[in-house]
């Protein structure tokens, strides 16, 4: 290999080292307070919102999930806000016996936003139309808005069904993001307060200006400037939510390339905050950590392309050549793989990915045979390579200004 | 912010680096000493059979003593090319040691001196054997692919003569004199190239079906 790839070999091992040993550190230091909900002094009313469009299908489940959750019903209002659906979406909606409010498609962060000026409670949630949440989800998340400062709790999303290979891949990481997310909390850095269930006090969301309609992951960007103003971001791994995701690679596809661009849009809104103390975790560790996420991304994806493309080029050159030199050229390709710090650093980086992935299932309680070995083989290896080519179209289509509706 | 974590994180990550480079040239290392007790071995070989033609060139009746001597010649050939192999099999992964290249120097001056040896037995004994001498790049990467082509060709043509050709790899440009004298006496500018018996030189890659009809085996 050329130098320039063994740097860059050296550097992305490093990045994925030393991120990976940062979980496990964080993991270490608050493994005993990882499942631990504060203590409950206050029940608040919560208004629960429901953005939706052409969702007739689900709505009528999600309304029923989220009234069987555990909570008194004289501190619960629903809302359900539908953003111009051509199906039957309100009346299904309608017959539930909630409030709807109906509006022109603006998209979920303006469906929101309408529910948010109509909602009478102190904590406003938000819930997904195609998401499930389980019955002690709202009395688990509420307690953690006792702390000062906080200004909204996502919660643990988790698949809801899975029938495709690829939704099984996406179950092994949900799982993980779950983790992941509770563990950043102790950095004061929990990123993204997800659609599929997340509660934020009223007072503070009103002050901020809403969701931004104008960005493609209103999730992120709320987070974000939440933390950008002082506030903190707790996450209830108690609370549990079951939603749908996409069952085929096209739709899958298409909604990484939603949040990739969103992540972008964010970050670039929120790049006057990069390396600023004064905006704490989201200038010192969030976007720092975004940015270099999406710089080892492509890095990775540049050497995986270099390393996969030469061999290829070389192994026609090599049978194209065997031919016109006139020897058989089956059984001459040598794998040569010896011992060296280049194989070294790419075991350990899949070997700390593997103890990563069993310490996971183990504080989530699921087993590895549950989660399936193939799965996970597939997860481990074709699954994260993809991201970095959805990243490449993603930015691709950023920077060409692209048409790219929700 | 539990700021410790990131520091200690950093730690971990640099001791588990400097780790991975250490082992990669205690490896290196252990590589290079392996082919430095082969060389050594081929070398006392080497001098042997040396000492066998220097024995042999004094007014004895030289004739009967050709068999062993040629015998000699032929075990220290299938051990230098062996050695050959595993050197630039190590090649493709030492990365931090330089030592290997001190081994391909050795390597390359027993080769040469194998084919003077070569020369002279073919004239002392009067023997039909073709000595084969592929020049070849060490530091050429876009030669890389011909000249596997070329190793692999001559490796068949070594198969199907077997004793009838002697075999001798040469690096052209790791900065050795006694090869440098050789390349601009028969004017070789490109790899590979081959010279057959000390007269005809092949330039660029050729097909076996070229080497076939060149060398007479």
């Amino acid at each position: 290999m050329n130098p320039i790839v063994d740097i860059l070999y050296v550097a992305f091992a490093a990045f994925s080292i030393y991120f990976t040993m940062m979980f496990f550190l964080l993991f270490l230091a608050n493994r005993k307070a990882i499942h631990r909900t504060p203590p409950l002094k206050r029940l608040p009313s919560v208004t629960v919102i429901i953005p939706v469009f052409n969702e007739e299908k689900n709505i009528v489940g999600t309304i029923r999930a989220v009234k069987k959750m555990v909570y008194p019903k004289n501190l619960l209002e629903i809302i359900v806000v539908n953003d111009g659906s051509s199906d039957g979406t309100s009346e299904a909606a309608g017959a539930e016996g909630v409030k709807v409010l109906d509006k022109k498609n603006g998209g979920k962060a303006s469906a929101f936003n309408l529910g948010l000026v109509h909602a009478g409670g102190e904590i406003v949630a938000c819930v997904d139309a195609d998401s499930y949440p389980e019955k002690g989800a709202l009395m688990n998340a509420v307690p953690f808005f006792e702390e000062d400062g906080v200004a909204a709790v996502t919660t643990s999303i988790f698949v809801k069904g899975t029938d495709t290979f690829l939704q099984r891949l996406q179950r092994i990481e949900y799982i993980l993001i779950v983790w992941a997310r509770k563990l950043l909390e102790y950095l004061d850095a929990v990123y993204v307060t997800p659609g599929p269930l997340s509660l934020y006090r009223k007072d503070i969301l009103k002050s901020v200006g809403g969701f931004d309609e104008k960005n493609m992951t209103e999730d992120i960007e709320i987070a974000w400037r939440l933390m950008s103003r002082g506030y903190k971001v707790r996450m209830s791994l108690a609370s549990k939510v079951f939603t749908n995701c996409p069952a085929t690679l096209k739709k899958f596809w298409r909604q990484r390339i939603r949040w990739n661009i969103g992540g972008i849009q964010t970050s670039l809104k929120y790049m006057g905050t990069f390396l600023r103390k004064d905006f704490k975790s989201l200038g010192m560790f969030v976007l720092p950590f975004f940015m270099t996420s999406f710089v080892f991304s492509l890095i990775g994806l540049g050497l995986f392309l270099y390393i996969v493309s030469s061999s290829l080029l070389n192994f026609v050159a090599f049978a194209g050549g065997a031919y016109y030199v006139g020897i058989n050229p089956i059984g001459k390709f040598e794998l040569a793989v010896l011992p060296d710090a280049f194989t070294f650093f790419g075991l350990l980086v899949f070997l700390l990915s593997i103890i990563w992935i069993k310490i996971s299932l183990g504080v989530m309680k699921t087993s590895l045979r549950s989660v399936g070995l193939v799965e996970l083989l597939f997860f481990l290896s074709l699954y994260i390579t993809v991201f970095p080519f959805i990243l490449m179209q993603s930015i691709w289509i950023f920077l060409t200004k692209k048409k790219y509706a929700w | 912010m539990q700021r410790k974590i990131f520091v200690v994180a950093a730690a971990l990550t640099a001791a588990l680096l400097v780790f991975g480079f250490v082992l990669g040239m205690t490896f290196d290392s252990m590589r290079v000493a392996e082919l430095e007790n082969k060389l050594t071995e081929t070398d006392i070989l080497w001098n042997d059979a040396r000492i066998q033609n220097i024995y042999y060139q004094l007014p004895l009746d030289s004739g009967k003593l050709c068999g062993s001597l040629l015998e000699g010649n032929l075990e220290f050939n299938n051990k230098i090319y062996e050695d050959g192999k595993k050197i630039e099999k190590y090649e493709q992964v030492n990365r931090f040691s330089s030592s290997l290249i001190l081994e391909k120097k050795k390597y390359a001056l027993l080769q040469m001196q194998f084919w003077i040896n070569s020369i002279a037995l073919r004239k002392m004994c009067n023997t039909s054997y073709s000595t084969i001498v592929y020049f070849y790049s060490f530091n050429d990467e876009s030669a890389t692919v011909r000249q596997r082509l070329e190793s692999e060709a001559l490796s068949e043509l070594k198969q199907k003569c077997g004793n009838g050709i002697m075999l001798i790899p040469l690096p052209i440009d790791i900065g050795l004199s006694s090869v440098n004298i050789i390349k601009s006496q028969y004017n070789i500018t490109e790899t590979p190239s081959i010279l057959v018996n000390e007269t005809t030189l092949l330039s660029g890659l050729k097909t076996l079906n070229d080497l076939e009809a060149t060398v007479k085996c």
